[in-house]
Parts: structure tokens; C-alpha cells; sequence
């Protein structure tokens, strides 16, 4: 791409007549006030101007080629959010939510068969050696930590459930599934059929080696390694884990440079079509790639990569610059049709065109912006990658495209022969002007009152968070969530795991308390009532199950002691487990709930409950706080993106508000542009409901980045039809059917062709792609419905027919 | 663009809105009042559109949340399990105590004034309950299960009352860790601590039942004894296991059934002079039991087991409810039915079913 690009600037530069155009420019040949001035510099300059721009081409295009893709988790979760600060604060102790789960499925029989035993231990031992993986959290059949416990009238019998000499006899193996059957182990690394184990391993934050954060990926290859390994006729082998499907994601991920160069034919064969002109096809490609390419090599430079939101952006941007170039390279064949040349087509397209450009442009920038306003870093990086991208192109679009067009040649009789479909529907636009009279206002309008009341209608279905089961990034066919689907069904462990700590300060192990257990056991078994509860885990049951152990076994037995010295006993053994029970001052105890799946309602009704509790039980002495786990960061995911919603849209319409405001200083027009923009939000939100797509951090900002986009048309269209209106004294309808012909078949070609690009990635692995292209296609299409169908019906009662003074 | 008129024509026939003459003369102030109201009008709309997004999900979900949640008998450690005005009484942890009228499909929970586990209850009369429990617990209800009265037990020391067990002539006897032993003559509103067997006896006793004229009582490290003078004196039995016993079955026809850990269960005929071991093939530990009226022994145990045995008590059919966590006791429900309650374990066992080998 950066070669292409080279040798195509090249071009012009190497043809010689630069020199001869150079300094015919005089300042009285353009316009007076700011745009006559940057315009004459601009082309006063414009060979060091282009010599300058290739120059950074060449070297943003260098700088580009050490771009990472890159993902972690810390990324995802809203730091600031009070639950994940009880996240970062316990995550050392309690670990991340960071596990690697390894399940041998065997397709026939039960596992106590050698070669089973003996994948378990090869797994184990492949997964030991994995760079990251916290070594003594490894838990599996042949780990020493997975023993069982068993009563006898003598006291206790413990020993490995897979004694050390395991050579795989018959005897042996009986022996093991004896033993199993003592143990607590069967439903968490053996399916209670007994025909699936589990390698349990937990990773560490960082690398070891360099101390930086641990590579996903790389874990993710080793892990699908030791699938294609051991998986065999006899196992089948399902992996799940953050890194797994981190890994899994940015496989996907990179699976988008194939819809890019999909979308960049289609636009080329769109565009080819469009102009006739292979020369202005070119033009207008390389033009919309520039600003890639500067993007792409600038993110280096400041230190940002791409994680699998963003790669979208590069795309987004390239469709934006193919819009914006075609309003350049169509308003310049115009100029000469009409018989300009090349360098006055040039300077007459920038000074028309250089205004409504930057400003749709900066609304970009804006609707780009404001999504910076939700507190979650993946999100952010979206907001900044988008922002650059779309501000360098207003130097690459709107003053290197002119100049390197200047550079053309076309004569009127050449562009005359070409068989572009520029004039296409302008008998369209004439019967569209009628929609600026009071009388054709009407349908437009009454069709947009009955989308209003469909869609507050449909709206109330709108979700927040993830609405699908597994990892909701992918899709719920991908082989990660039916390995998902697979380890849920067979072993009682949830995947969807919500931790809260009871706190409890003091010096001397104050969880040895019978009031902190007490408590601790409330909220426990409050939880186990609470719908949409899977199971929990904590301490003051597992010191209920060691009581029971130490008394024989009988279960009449199975309480929280009286005693301190008792309840120390319990939590004396639960030290054996590590640190899955409490902390070593015995001062933080995670309460783990599994809950049934990650359904926003699910999570809501599950914290409602928890912050209920926590009005009633918080005290001095102890503490529930909210919230570790894939669930706890889906609860403060959710709450933020609920609350940033509100904000996002808010922020959106006024800045792109403010903005039309300055440009055209006038309430009418700005009315005009944003309420066809509101009404396309609202269907938005609506088809998102009827689609099934919650409001979530992929796809908060959709409407954003759309109503950016969208704002482009109603910009380029009002832009031109107030000059029609203001300098010739034309009526709104003239003006209107005028504006559309300068403009609008532009406007649509461009809406088509950014549709179709994003379509493209509704075939994605990726279901968070999937969504947000299907939207960005649904608002890129209906913006421009709104702009053509209903933006003049209600300029018709809000502007009138009257030509008017300029405000 | 005088051309234009066709057009509008086209549009208007397409939406079918008749062009009337009289609208081109009031143009103007239509056009002037239609402007100022479409200007509010979209602008309230598009604050309500904003409203509305911002507030459905979390109304919608608002709705979802109020009231709360019922206790799930499937969801709470249970106990013991009692027949009841054709249903059942279970009770279990925090003072829980739990009702089903329809056979143990569905549960009712109450919670009686107790943060302690309960773990036994006995209906006394048809309106009386009382059910005991850890931390020297007794609650009491005089009205059916629906309010209750948490009992102050004098010399408990906060111990374990283990069970309860009512007897013919209506005193009711509480027995528990280290050796407690409490009677209450007055249908469980007091309780009066006694010494069982002598005064060093410090043994767990784990159950105290009526058989003929005899009460007989097991507990911790092969404790058996037996009393002939309704509890005032005990005499302690020999019995050919060390273990400790978790329950004993008055057979009808005069034989006791004692059960304790790791599948132990001895017989005796002879009024519990000579034991004799009954098959059992399970080293799980055996919670509770009792005996049908046809005379059939339902045993439950850990790991989620409930044995089943023929009329004579000679051998167990096994089976494991699907929880596989301790099982409390299992009762007959009046379908045929096995109803058990456990470890976060509530339902119902088809009848009949093929043991399950483990």
C-alpha cells in the first residue's frame, strides 16, 4: 500500500509541469477573509506543500510497519469504577480473574483409563511450562494439591487422588476413582459423569522475564498447541480462559485486512463507475488512504496500538476519506465540465468546498471525541485512533487532494467523453425540491412522527451489557464458546464468576470472629436465594464443611462453631487451599458467586441484592465490597456504559450543535441538521432492541461515530444551499434542487459506498464487529434519508421559501 | 419552477392528502405557527427520546428487582424432614424452617428467631412444633409454623442440641454434644438440663428413641445405653463397634436398627444385648432414617445417598440423588415417592428406581 501510494504522488511531481504552474497564483485572484488566505497559500505553496506530504507519507508509512495489534484486560474494565477498585486493590491477593482451563472429554467410556491419565499429567506438564502460569495454582488429577479427605474411626486419611507411582493397573485406577469419590473434587476437575477432567492453571499479571504485561497471544498459541497435541481419538481437548479468548479475538481481529481489502475493490469498482475516470477513481482512493497511512504510522509514534476495537478505525477512516474525496473529485470535474482547468477546477473546488469539508470533518472529530467521555481505556484508545484520524484528514483530503489535483490535466472534451453517473438522479432531485414546500412537507414529516412513536415504542426494549451466553465478543458458534458451553455443562463450575470481599480490619485475624462468620454466612446464604445465583463458595462454608469432616462426618454437624478455636480449625485448613478462602492477615474474604449466566438483568437483580444487603449489614467491622470476577467487571462495564450513554448522546448533539452554530450562525439550520439526526439516534436504539444488541462498550460508539458521519451530508447540502439562497437570491426549493445537484448525488454515492464497506463486517468472526458494522450500515443509510427526505421538510416550515438576508 | 407542480401533485396523490385551495391562502400563518410548534415540538421530543433511552433499561430492570427473593428449599441446608398434616416440616440453617403441603414439590420458607442452624424437629401436637439446633437453640410455635419463639434453654453453654424426640407419655427429650440431655414436661416452653448415664459422661449424643417401655440412646465412640424407668437411669451397652453412631430406628416389632459412620449399621434383637452387622455397601456416612409403616428402613447418607431396604432389613437397594452432597433424611411421599432434603439438596426420588452403582 505505502509503495503504491509512493509512486502514484509521484507521479505528478515527476511530470514536469509543476514548475510552469508555479507562481501564476496572485493574491487578488482568491477571495478575500481566512479561506482566500489559506487557500492562496496553499496553492502558492503547493509543490512544497506536496513534497512535504509525501515526505510524511513515506515516513508515517515506515512508522506504521511497528504498529502492534495489542489486547489486555486491563484495557476492557472502567478502572475508576469503585468495583474495580476492589478489583485492582485485591487482585494480587484473590487473582485476576486470569484462569486457563484445560477439559479432556473422553468420547467413549469414563476417564480411569491410563492413556487419559496420561494426557492429564502431559497437559499438566505442558501447561507448567507455559510462560505466566503461576506454577503452584496448577491444579489437575496429578497435582499434589488435588487430594482427598477421608473420616475413618481413627481420625483422618488423606493422600493424593493419583498416588506418585500411578503406573496404570486396573487396581490402581479403581483406586483412583475411590478415592475421587472421598474427595470434594468430583464437579470441579472431574464431570460429575466422570467423563471429562480439567487442567486448572492461574496466570500471572506480568511477564517474568521482562516484567511488562504478559503476551495473551502467545499463551493463546501455546494453549491451541497443546489442543492440536493431545487431542486424539480417544480425547477431545476444550480450552477456555481470558487468554484463550483474548487470543481467539485477535485471530479475529486480524481477520479484518481481509474485509478491508474486500471494501477497498467495492469502493474502487463503486467509485470507477461513479466517475468514469480511472484518474479520479485513483485519486480518490489514494487520497482516502493517505489519512490511513498517517494514522496508522502516527500510533506508533505516540505509543497507542491497535486492540480489536480499534482496528476497526483504520477502516472507518479510509470510508470516511473515500466520502469526503468524492465531494472533491466530483466538484472538480464539475468545474471542468464547465471548462476550467485543472489548477482553477482545483483552487474554485478547494474554496467551495474547503469550508463545509473541515467543518464535517471537525463534527467528526467531535462525535469521535466525545466517546473519551466513558471512563473504560479500550474506548478511549477508539476515541483518540478516530479523532487523529479523521483531523489528519483534514489536511490530507482538503488541502493535499486540491494540490495534487491541480496537478491534473482534463479537458472539458476529455471529461465530456467520460461516462460517469455524477448527473445521475438529478431528475430525482427536482421532484425532491417539492419537499421544501409546506404542502410536501406533510408526507415526510408524518412519516417521521410515526418512526418517532415506533421507535420510543420499541425502545423500551433496549438493554444494557451482553444479552448472548459465552464470551460475548465472539460468536456463539465459535469453537471457544462451545468449549464455553462444553466445560459449563459438564463440571459445576460457572465460568461467570462475581466476587465480593467482606472486609474485615483489625491486627489479629479478626475472620476467626463468630460474628464476622456469622455475617459472612448471611450474606452467603442470601445469595444462594437470589435468582439467577448459580452456586457460592466461601469461607464461612468451607469452615461449615470442615466442622462436619471433623466430626465424623456427619452432617448434622455441617455449622459455623461457637468458638473461636474451632473456627480456627476450619480456616486453619482452608490456608491449605491457598489463598481462594482469605488473605494471608485473614482481614479480606472473597465471597464467590457464580451466577447462572451474564445477562445484564441477571448482574442487575444479583448487585441490586448485594447493595441491598450492604445497607443492612455494612458495619465498623466488616464490610462487603463490591466487585472482582468477569462478572464484577461486566457490573461496573454496565454501569458505566449506562451512565456514559447519557452523557455520550448528550455531549454528541450539543458539540455537533455548537459546532453547525458557528458554521452557519443560525438556530434554523442547526435545527434542520440535528433533529433528522436525533430521529435516525432514536431508530437506531430501537433497532437495536429489535435486533437483540445491548448497549455496551462495542456499541456505544456506534451512535457517535454515525451521527459524526452523518452530520456530513446535512453540512455539504445546508452549506450550499444557503450560499444558493443568500448570494443568488434563489428560493429554499431552487436552492434545495441546486444544492442536491452540486452535492447530493455525491452524498449518496458516498453513503452507499461507506454502507456497503462496513456491511462487509457483518461476516466478521468477531460478533461485536458484526454488530457494529450492521448499525454503522443501518445510520449511514438512514442519516442520508434523513438528510435528503426529511431535512428539507423541515427546512419548509422552519427556514421558508423566502430568500434570506444573511443573518 | 412551475414544473414543480406535477410533482407535488404526484406526492400528494401517493399519500393521498387532497390538495384543497384554501390551504395556499393560509400558508403563511400556518407556516408561521407550524414552525414555532415544530420547533418545541421536536425539541421536547428529542429531550424525551434521550429520557426514554436513558431510562428504559434501568426501569425495566428496577421492576425486575423489587421484592425479595423466597428461600429455596434446593438452595439451603436442610436437616430433618417430618411428616405434617399430610405434607412435610423440614428445618435447616439461620433458622430456616420450611413447609411443603403438596409432598415435597414445592417449599415454603419461614425463618424462625434463630441465627443458628437448626437440625431437628418434632411435632408435638397438631398446632405445637418445636424444632433445636446448634448454639443450645430451642424455637417453638404454637400456631402451626407460622410464628415462632425462640426458647430460653438454661446450661446449655451454647452447645448442640442434636435432636429432639417426644415421647408416649408427651415429655419431650432434647439431647445433643457432651453428653446433653434435657427434658421439658411442658410441650417445650422449659427445658430443665439433667445428667445422662453419670456425671463424667461427656459423650456426643446423637439420637434417644421410645421402644416398648425402654428408651435407648446412641452417640459418640460406640455409645449405646438403655433406660427402663423413662430416662432416669441409663444403663451403657456393649456393642461390637467402636465408631460413632448418628442414629437409631425403633423397628416395629420390638428389633433397634443403629447406623453411624462409613456404612455401619448393626441390628439388635434382644433389646440391645447382642448387635449384629447388616450388610451395606457404602463407607458413606449415614445421617438419618426411619421406618416405613410396611416396615421398610429408608437410610441417608453423604455423598447423596438414600438406601432403601426390603421388609425384613436384611439388605439395602442404593441410590444417589442428584446433588450428590449430603442427604438429611428421605421420606416416603403419599405418590410413592421419595421425597429428601439435604446439603443444599431438595426433591424427589422416582419410586422404585434401579440402584445406581457409584
Amino acid at each position: 500500500m505505502q509503495n503504491k501510494t509512493e509512486s502514484q504522488m509521484g507521479h505528478p511531481d515527476s511530470s514536469g509541469d509543476a514548475s510552469s504552474v508555479h507562481g501564476e497564483f496572485r493574491p487578488e485572484e482568491f477571495s478575500g477573509g481566512f479561506i482566500g488566505t489559506v487557500a492562496y497559500y496553499t496553492f502558492h505553496w503547493r509543490m512544497p506543500l506536496l513534497v512535504l506530504g509525501i515526505l510524511l507519507t513515506i515516513f508515517l508509512g515506515w512508522s506504521a510497519t511497528s504498529l502492534k495489534v495489542t489486547a489486555g484486560f486491563s484495557k476492557m474494565i472502567p478502572l475508576n469504577h469503585e468495583y474495580m477498585q476492589t478489583f485492582t486493590e485485591y487482585r494480587a491477593d484473590f487473582g485476576g480473574a486470569d484462569k486457563v482451563l484445560v477439559a479432556i472429554k473422553v468420547r467413549e467410556g469414563d476417564i480411569y483409563r491410563k492413556e487419559v491419565i496420561d494426557i492429564v499429567r502431559g497437559i499438566t506438564e505442558e501447561l507448567f511450562y507455559i510462560k505466566g502460569t503461576e506454577r503452584s495454582s496448577l491444579t489437575s488429577l496429578v497435582t499434589p494439591n488435588v487430594r482427598y479427605n477421608e473420616v475413618v474411626e481413627e481420625g483422618f486419611k488423606s493422600g493424593n487422588i493419583v498416588p506418585a507411582d500411578f503406573s496404570g493397573t486396573p487396581e490402581e485406577l479403581a483406586q483412583v476413582r475411590q478415592n475421587l469419590l472421598k474427595s470434594d473434587w468430583v464437579g470441579r476437575i472431574v464431570s460429575a459423569d466422570q467423563t471429562a477432567t480439567m487442567v486448572v492453571a492461574t496466570l500471572q499479571a506480568t511477564d517474568p522475564d521482562t516484567g511488562g504485561a504478559l503476551d495473551l497471544n502467545q499463551v493463546g498459541e501455546k494453549l491451541e498447541q497443546i489442543r492440536t497435541k493431545y487431542e486424539n481419538g480417544t480425547v477431545s481437548v476444550h480450552i477456555i480462559g481470558f487468554a484463550k479468548a483474548t487470543s481467539d479475538i485477535a485471530a479475529g481481529a486480524s481477520s479484518v485486512m481481509l474485509f478491508f481489502v474486500v471494501a477497498f475493490f467495492i469502493t474502487a469498482i463503486l467509485l470507477f463507475w461513479y466517475s468514469g475516470s480511472a484518474m479520479l477513481t485513483s485519486w480518490a482512493l489514494v487520497a482516502a488512504l493517505i489519512p490511513v497511512i498517517w494514522l496508522l504510522g502516527i500510533l506508533p509514534l505516540i505509543g497507542m496500538g491497535l486492540d480489536p476495537m480499534s482496528i476497526l478505525v483504520p477502516f472507518l477512516i479510509f470510508a470516511i476519506g473515500v466520502s469526503h474525496a468524492v465531494q472533491m473529485t466530483n466538484a472538480w470535474k464539475l468545474e471542468t465540465l464547465h471548462g476550467h482547468d485543472g489548477v482553477t477546477a482545483s483552487r474554485n473546488c478547494f474554496l467551495k468546498l474547503f469550508i463545509p469539508g473541515a467543518t464535517a470533518l471537525l463534527a467528526n472529530a467531535l462525535g469521535f471525541m466525545v466517546i473519551a467521555v466513558v471512563d473504560i481505556q479500550i474506548v478511549r484508545e477508539l476515541a483518540y485512533t478516530s479523532t487523529i484520524g479523521v483531523t489528519v484528514m483534514i489536511m490530507t483530503n482538503k488541502i493535499l487532494l486540491p494540490i495534487l489535483l491541480s496537478y491534473m490535466k482534463f479537458s472539458a472534451k476529455t471529461a465530456s467523453k467520460l461516462h460517469g453517473h455524477e448527473t445521475a438522479g438529478y431528475a430525482l432531485w427536482e421532484k425532491l425540491g417539492v419537499l421544501t414546500t409546506p404542502k410536501g412537507a406533510i408526507v415526510p414529516l408524518m412519516v417521521c412522527a410515526a418512526l418517532v412513536a415506533v421507535g420510543v415504542w420499541k425502545i423500551g426494549d433496549l438493554k444494557i451489557g451482553d444479552l448472548g451466553k459465552g464470551v460475548p465478543e465472539l460468536r456463539a458458534d465459535s469453537s471457544y464458546n462451545q468449549d464455553v458451553e462444553m466445560i459449563t455443562s459438564n463440571f459445576a463450575i460457572g465460568v461467570d464468576l462475581l466476587q465480593v470481599i467482606a472486609e474485615a480490619p483489625g491486627d489479629d485475624s479478626p475472620c476467626v470472629q463468630r460474628e464476622i462468620q456469622e455475617k459472612v454466612e448471611k450474606f452467603d446464604f442470601e445469595m444462594r436465594q437470589t435468582e439467577g445465583v448459580a452456586a457460592v463458595r466461601s469461607l464461612s462454608s468451607f469452615i461449615r464443611a470442615v466442622t462436619q469432616d471433623f466430626a465424623e462426618g456427619w452432617y448434622q454437624w455441617r455449622m459455623l462453631p461457637e468458638s473461636v478455636p474451632q473456627i480456627a480449625q476450619g480456616i486453619g485448613m482452608a490456608t491449605r487451599l491457598g489463598n481462594e478462602y482469605r488473605n494471608s492477615r485473614c482481614t479480606a474474604m472473597p465471597v464467590s458467586i457464580y451466577t447462572t449466566d451474564h445477562q445484564a438483568t441477571t448482574i442487575n437483580h444479583i448487585v441490586d441484592r448485594i447493595k441491598a444487603f450492604k445497607a443492612e449489614n455494612d458495619s465498623d467491622k466488616l464490610t462487603f465490597r463490591l466487585a472482582s470476577g468477569n462478572v464484577g467487571v461486566m457490573a461496573a462495564t454496565n454501569e458505566v456504559v449506562e451512565r456514559s450513554d447519557k452523557w455520550v448522546n448528550f455531549t454528541l448533539f450539543a458539540s455537533v450543535a455548537v459546532l453547525c452554530l458557528v458554521t452557519f450562525r443560525s438556530f434554523r439550520i442547526t435545527f434542520c441538521i440535528i433533529v433528522p439526526l436525533a430521529l435516525v439516534t432514536l431508530l437506531c436504539n430501537a433497532t437495536m432492541a429489535a435486533l437483540g444488541i445491548g448497549v455496551k462498550v462495542n456499541t456505544l460508539p456506534v451512535i457517535a461515530i454515525a451521527v459524526g458521519v452523518g452530520v456530513d451530508y446535512g453540512i455539504y447540502i445546508f452549506e450550499r444551499l444557503r450560499h444558493e439562497m443568500e448570494e443568488r437570491g434563489r428560493s429554499l426549493q431552487e436552492a434545495f434542487v441546486q444544492s442536491l445537484k452540486e452535492r447530493g448525488t455525491a452524498s449518496v454515492f458516498t453513503a452507499v459506498t461507506m454502507t456497503i464497506s462496513v456491511l462487509t463486517w457483518a461476516f466478521s468472526t468477531l460478533k461485536f464487529q458484526a454488530d457494529m458494522g450492521i448499525l454503522l450500515a443501518f445510520m449511514f443509510l438512514v442519516n442520508l434519508f434523513g438528510a435528503v427526505l426529511l431535512m428539507p421538510a423541515i427546512a419548509a416550515f422552519v427556514i421558508g421559501n423566502k430568500p434570506k438576508a444573511k443573518a | 419552477m412551475k414544473a414543480n407542480r406535477s410533482p407535488v401533485e404526484d406526492v400528494a396523490r401517493l399519500a393521498s392528502v387532497p390538495i384543497h385551495a384554501p390551504f395556499n391562502g393560509v400558508d403563511r400563518v400556518v407556516r408561521g405557527l407550524a414552525s414555532r410548534a415544530l420547533v418545541w415540538c421536536a425539541a421536547s421530543l428529542t429531550l424525551v427520546c434521550f429520557q426514554v433511552t436513558a431510562s428504559a433499561s434501568s426501569e425495566a430492570l428496577a421492576a425486575v428487582s423489587r421484592g425479595s427473593d423466597p428461600v429455596r428449599a434446593e438452595r439451603t441446608a436442610l436437616f430433618d424432614l417430618v411428616k405434617y398434616n399430610g405434607g412435610f416440616l423440614s428445618v435447616g440453617e439461620r433458622g430456616v424452617v420450611m413447609r411443603s403441603k403438596d409432598g415435597g414439590k414445592t417449599w415454603l420458607g419461614i425463618q424462625a428467631p434463630t441465627t443458628r442452624t437448626l437440625v431437628a424437629i418434632v411435632v408435638v401436637n397438631e398446632n405445637t412444633l418445636v424444632a433445636v439446633g446448634h448454639g443450645g437453640s430451642i424455637v417453638r410455635s404454637d400456631d402451626a409454623g407460622q410464628t415462632w419463639l425462640a426458647i430460653d434453654v438454661p446450661d446449655t453453654g451454647g452447645d448442640s442440641i442434636l435432636g429432639v424426640t417426644l415421647l408416649k407419655d408427651g415429655r419431650l427429650l432434647g439431647f445433643g454434644a457432651y453428653g446433653m440431655y434435657l427434658v421439658s414436661e411442658d410441650q417445650g416452653k422449659t427445658w430443665e438440663r439433667r445428667s445422662v448415664i453419670n456425671e463424667e459422661f461427656d459423650r456426643h449424643i446423637s439420637k434417644i428413641v421410645e421402644s416398648g417401655n425402654s428408651l435407648y440412646l446412641v452417640g459418640e465412640t460406640g455409645t449405646v445405653a438403655r433406660s427402663d424407668d423413662g430416662g432416669e437411669h441409663w444403663t451403657k451397652l456393649e456393642t461390637p463397634y467402636q465408631g460413632s453412631y448418628f442414629g437409631l430406628i425403633a423397628l416395629g416389632d420390638g428389633d433397634l436398627l443403629a447406623y453411624g459412620m462409613r456404612g455401619n449399621v448393626f441390628r439388635t434383637r434382644d433389646g440391645g444385648v447382642s448387635w449384629r452387622q447388616v450388610p451395606f455397601d457404602s463407607k458413606s456416612a449415614l445421617n438419618g432414617g426411619y421406618v416405613t409403616a410396611d416396615g421398610r428402613v429408608v437410610i441417608s447418607g453423604n455423598n447423596g445417598l438414600v438406601a432403601v431396604s426390603d421388609g425384613g432389613v436384611n439388605e439395602f437397594a442404593l441410590q444417589y440423588v442428584p446433588e450428590g452432597t449430603p442427604v438429611a433424611k428421605a421420606m416416603y411421599a403419599e405418590d410413592g415417592d421419595l421425597v429428601y432434603v439435604g446439603y443444599l439438596a431438595a426433591g424427589r426420588l422416582p419410586p422404585n428406581k434401579a440402584p445406581v452403582s457409584r
